[in-house]
């Protein structure tokens, strides 16, 4: 609480400082009048008494600067003197101003855009609880060497879903078209046919109603549906009471289970408003020889990827001898969702991207350092008479530090802008085809850590010319 | 002119009779000059102007604290009083004090 009252203090020197410089005044008047009573008691004449009383006193301009040390702004002081004067300058020369913080604007601003996507679709985890201990299964030739984002075949994943010992759950989807009616003007909606422990499988949980049972999930059983929020509220208008609803899906009734919230999202699957459950029939599921199924899965805890891609090898082996006709050569490789979504999202055009903007930066940076080198060159005389003056090394340090930490402020400011408006312009040059394997599409944030690292980092670079001061003060 | 002469009191030794002063009540700044007086009579020459930055860094350091309230001639005056922290601080100070001077009066003797 002390250093409180201090800041209170030092405060109110700064707002009312006439006020604080009257009150010591007044408190050393008094003081020399009463010394001055005294020496009259003592004998003297009033004039000499005065006089004496304020010989004794002692220097005033030199108490008062001491006196203003403990009672005045302190460093704020200073700091507010160094900033309207900071101001002035920087308004004087305009041009070098406009430059400067344009230049900034631009290297920042362009940085923060481009790495806030970089940190949205790449380095932040994927919107999934546990995220890393998602796999995505991937069919692989050995011989021919393909590789395909979907099983070998229903059966073979059958096989592994039964026999694996490294997965808490696999689930396994593929995309579709429903056809959806009534309601309203018929529509095709984007979706996925999913097995039952797909969303429980990702960690995704409805904000309304329920996922699917296993039960649901077997032909034959009645007809269900989970929307997404967009869905139900732009076809459903929002309904309150939509679970348990019938809705028309390709001309049957399909009854409404749950409402997944906008932030579940699975970029492999692209969008999807409406899921419905696979329901494969035992045909279907024994068949070998055709894979239009996707599938992943989460790692038990304490297996890795490596022990998991292991086993998967060792059975799909087995599998070959089997079933030689329709398995020979054929594996299923196990990958961390995380780069196999990364991967789809073309990262080395992104990390090329990202390069290009950070020299900029650093482009931007010299640049603005080597404008305040010449103008500081220009101001040799301005520093010289301060010098003169008995302003020290530090003060004038302190000074021109402040001008460029005021720079480098307007620069940020500006550059927060030209952030906005990058990835404005970023989100409407993705190809409309894009965004739906985007992680966290539509939900970029301009990252204001970034947008302060990138200040500080140029504010950094420009501290070195500080050293010229050297020359101008003893 | 006795203008720019600094008191020549050993360093710190002011805050300490400054404590001492307000130790016996709480005074404004003359009355701490008169009892720095008397305290220490003539061997001190403190230059009257300078008690009051000492008392304003004094005050900044938390062993004190000032208000304004009206002298015993009826004037507006500021009063000073010490804190509890100040007390501890005067305690401190005395004791290393008279450490110090036993120990310099031994040298001196001796030596």
């Amino acid at each position: 609480m002390e250093w409180l009252t201090r800041l209170a203090m030092r405060l109110r020197a700064l707002r009312r400082g006439d006020t604080v410089h009257r009150e010591i005044t007044e408190e050393w008047q008094f003081h020399i009048d009463l010394r001055t009573e005294e020496n009259i008691r003592r004998g003297m004449t009033p004039e000499a008494a005065r006089r004496i009383a304020e010989q004794h006193f002692g220097n005033r301009g030199y108490i008062k600067d001491l006196s203003w040390e403990e009672r005045g702004g302190g460093l704020l002081e200073t700091l507010w003197h160094d900033l309207k004067f900071g101001i002035r300058q920087l308004r004087k020369s305009l041009g070098f101003t406009v430059i400067a913080v344009v230049t900034l604007a631009l290297g920042i601003g362009a940085n923060t855009a481009i790495f806030s996507y970089i940190n949205a679709w790449m380095i932040k985890p994927l919107p999934y609880p546990k995220a890393d201990r998602l796999m995505v299964f991937v069919s692989h030739d050995k011989k021919k060497g393909w590789t395909r984002n979907s099983v070998t075949s229903t059966a073979d994943f059958f096989d592994f879903q039964k026999q694996n010992t490294s997965f808490e759950q696999t689930a396994t989807w593929a995309g579709w078209n429903f056809n959806l009616t009534g309601d309203g003007p018929p529509s095709l909606v984007e979706g996925g046919r999913v097995s039952w422990n797909y969303f429980e499988t990702l960690g995704g949980k409805p904000m309304l109603g329920r996922t699917f049972t296993p039960d649901e999930d077997r032909p034959g059983a009645p007809h269900v549906a989970i929307l997404s929020q967009g869905l139900w509220l732009s076809r459903f208008a929002g309904e309150p009471n939509i679970i348990g609803r019938n809705i028309t899906i390709g001309g049957e009734a399909y009854t409404v289970v749950g409402v997944m919230p906008g932030t579940f999202q699975f970029p492999l699957m692209g969008i999807a408003n409406l899921w419905t459950p696979l329901a494969l029939t035992d045909k279907e599921r024994a068949d070998r020889g055709s894979s239009w199924l996707s599938a992943f899965g989460r790692l038990r805890p304490g297996v890795t990827s490596k022990q998991a891609g292991a086993e998967s090898a060792a059975l799909f082996a087995r599998l070959e001898t089997q079933y030689p006709l329709t398995n020979t050569n054929l594996t299923l490789l196990v990958n961390s969702m995380t780069s196999e979504i990364g991967r789809n999202e073309g990262a080395p055009e992104v990390m090329i991207c990202f390069a290009i903007v950070g020299l900029i930066l650093l482009i931007a940076c010299a640049n603005v350092a080597n404008l305040m080198l010449a103008r500081a060159t220009g101001r040799t005389k301005e520093f010289a008479v301060r010098g003169a003056l008995g302003a020290t090394r530090g003060r004038l340090a302190r000074q021109l530090l402040t001008e460029s930490l005021l720079l480098f402020f307007f620069g940020g400011l500006a550059g927060m802008f030209i952030g906005l408006w990058g990835m404005r312009w970023i989100e409407s040059q993705i190809p409309d085809h894009i965004p739906m394997y985007l992680v966290n599409y539509g939900h970029v944030d301009l990252d204001f850590a970034t947008l302060a690292f990138h200040a500080g980092n140029c504010a950094v670079v420009r501290l070195r010319p500080r050293s010229r001061v050297r020359k101008f003060a003893a | 002119m006795t203008g720019k002469q600094k008191p020549e009191l050993p360093q710190g030794t002011l805050d300490m009779l400054v404590l001492k002063a307000l130790s016996l009540g709480p005074m404004h700044g003359y009355g701490v000059g008169q009892r720095i007086g008397q305290l220490a009579e003539e061997m001190l020459k403190v230059e009257e102007g300078t008690l009051y930055p000492a008392l304003y860094r004094i005050e900044r350091r938390g062993w004190i604290v000032s208000e304004w309230g009206v002298s015993e001639n009826n004037r507006r005056a500021r009063f000073y009083k010490l804190t509890r922290e100040g007390r501890k601080q005067l305690n401190l100070e005395e004791a290393n004090w008279s450490h110090l001077s036993v120990a310099i009066g031994k040298v001196l003797r001796t030596a």
